[in-house]
C-alpha cells in the first residue's frame, strides 16, 4: 500500500470518527434542546462523513488499486517496465490533492461555525478559501485519476 | 477494466467535478454572498455527489470485481440499463429546480429505482464464492 494511499486512508478514518461525533450531537438534539455552537456543525459533520470519509477514502484506494499508467511506448509485453509507484502518475499532484482537500476540510470546520456563531465573521476569505481548495483538491484528482481508467494489462 | 467500468467510473468523476464545483459555490455563498438564489443549486449538488459519484464509482466498481461465472459477467445488458436509467433519473433530478414540475421528481426516483432493482438483478447471482460453479 503506497504511502500516500496510506495517508487518504488514516486521514478518512479520523473524519469518519469526527463526522459521527458530530453527528450523534446533532441527533441528540431530537431529544434535549442543542446550544447554537452544536446546531453550526450539523453541515460540517454531514461533510466530514461524505467528503472527508468517503470521498478520501476512495481517492487513497483509487490511488493504490486502479490499474497502472499504460507501459513506456518500445517496451514489449512481458518485459518489466518500470516499479509500479513511477507507473500511479504523478504522486506529487495526488499529495497536491490530499493536502488541499484536507486543508479546505479544515477550513471549512473553522469557518462555518465561526460565520454562524459570529455573523460578523461570515463574509471573510476563511469559506471562500476552503471551498476553492476543495475544488482544487477534485480537479486535481480527476485529472490525476483520468489515465488509469484503463484496460488492465496494457 | 472492461468498458463498462471505464464508462461507469469516467461519469462519477465528471460528477464529481460538477457536483464539486457547485458544492464549492454553496459553500463560498455562506461567506460573501455571490448570489442569493445561489441556494436552488443544492438538490443538483446533493444529487450530483451521492447519485452521481458515490454510486456511479461503487456500481462501477462491483460491476468489475464481484466474481463472474465462468469466466463471464452474465446479463451484463442489465448493468447498461441501470446506467442509462441512473444518468437519465440524475439528469431529470438535476433539473427539477429550474422547471418545478412534479413530475420530473417522480419520474427521476422511477428511473433510479429501476436502474437499482435491474443492477441487483445483474449483481445477486454474482455474490458467490469466487472460483465456485454456478452456484
Amino acid at each position: 500500500m503506497p504511502k500516500l494511499s496510506r495517508w487518504f486512508v488514516k486521514s478518512a478514518l479520523v473524519c469518519l470518527v469526527l463526522g459521527c461525533f458530530l453527528a450523534a450531537l446533532a441527533l441528540s438534539g431530537s431529544a434535549t434542546p442543542l446550544p447554537p455552537v452544536v446546531t453550526a456543525f450539523r453541515p460540517l459533520a454531514w461533510h466530514l462523513l461524505t467528503v472527508g470519509w468517503a470521498t478520501q477514502l476512495i481517492f487513497g484506494v483509487a490511488f493504490w488499486m486502479f490499474p497502472l499508467t499504460a507501459r513506456p511506448a518500445g517496451v514489449p509485453p512481458g518485459v518489466p517496465s518500470g516499479r509500479a509507484a513511477d507507473r500511479r502518475g504523478n504522486e506529487r499532484l495526488g499529495w497536491a490533492a490530499f493536502i488541499l482537500l484536507n486543508g479546505g476540510l479544515a477550513l471549512r470546520a473553522i469557518g462555518e461555525p465561526a460565520g454562524v456563531l459570529y455573523p460578523s465573521l461570515a463574509a471573510g476569505p476563511l469559506l471562500p478559501l476552503a471551498a476553492l481548495t476543495q475544488v482544487a483538491a477534485i480537479i486535481i484528482f480527476v485529472i490525476f485519476t483520468w489515465p488509469r481508467i484503463r484496460p488492465l494489462g496494457k | 477494466m472492461p468498458g463498462l467500468v471505464r464508462l461507469y467510473i469516467r461519469t462519477s468523476l465528471v460528477y464529481l467535478a460538477i457536483g464539486g464545483l457547485l458544492g464549492g459555490l454553496l459553500l463560498w455563498n455562506k461567506g460573501p454572498v455571490l448570489s442569493p438564489n445561489m441556494w436552488v443549486l443544492l438538490g443538483a449538488h446533493i444529487a450530483l455527489m451521492t447519485w452521481g459519484w458515490l454510486l456511479h464509482l461503487t456500481l462501477g466498481v462491483a460491476y468489475w470485481i464481484l466474481p463472474r461465472i465462468a469466466g463471464e459477467r452474465p446479463h451484463a445488458s442489465l448493468a447498461v440499463v441501470a446506467y442509462g436509467s441512473l444518468n437519465g433519473g440524475l439528469l431529470l433530478a438535476a433539473l427539477q429546480p429550474w422547471f418545478a414540475a412534479a413530475w420530473l421528481s417522480v419520474a427521476a426516483g422511477a428511473l433510479q429505482f429501476l436502474a437499482a432493482v435491474v443492477f441487483t438483478a445483474h449483481a445477486w447471482p454474482r455474490i458467490r464464492p469466487a472460483g465456485s460453479s454456478t452456484h
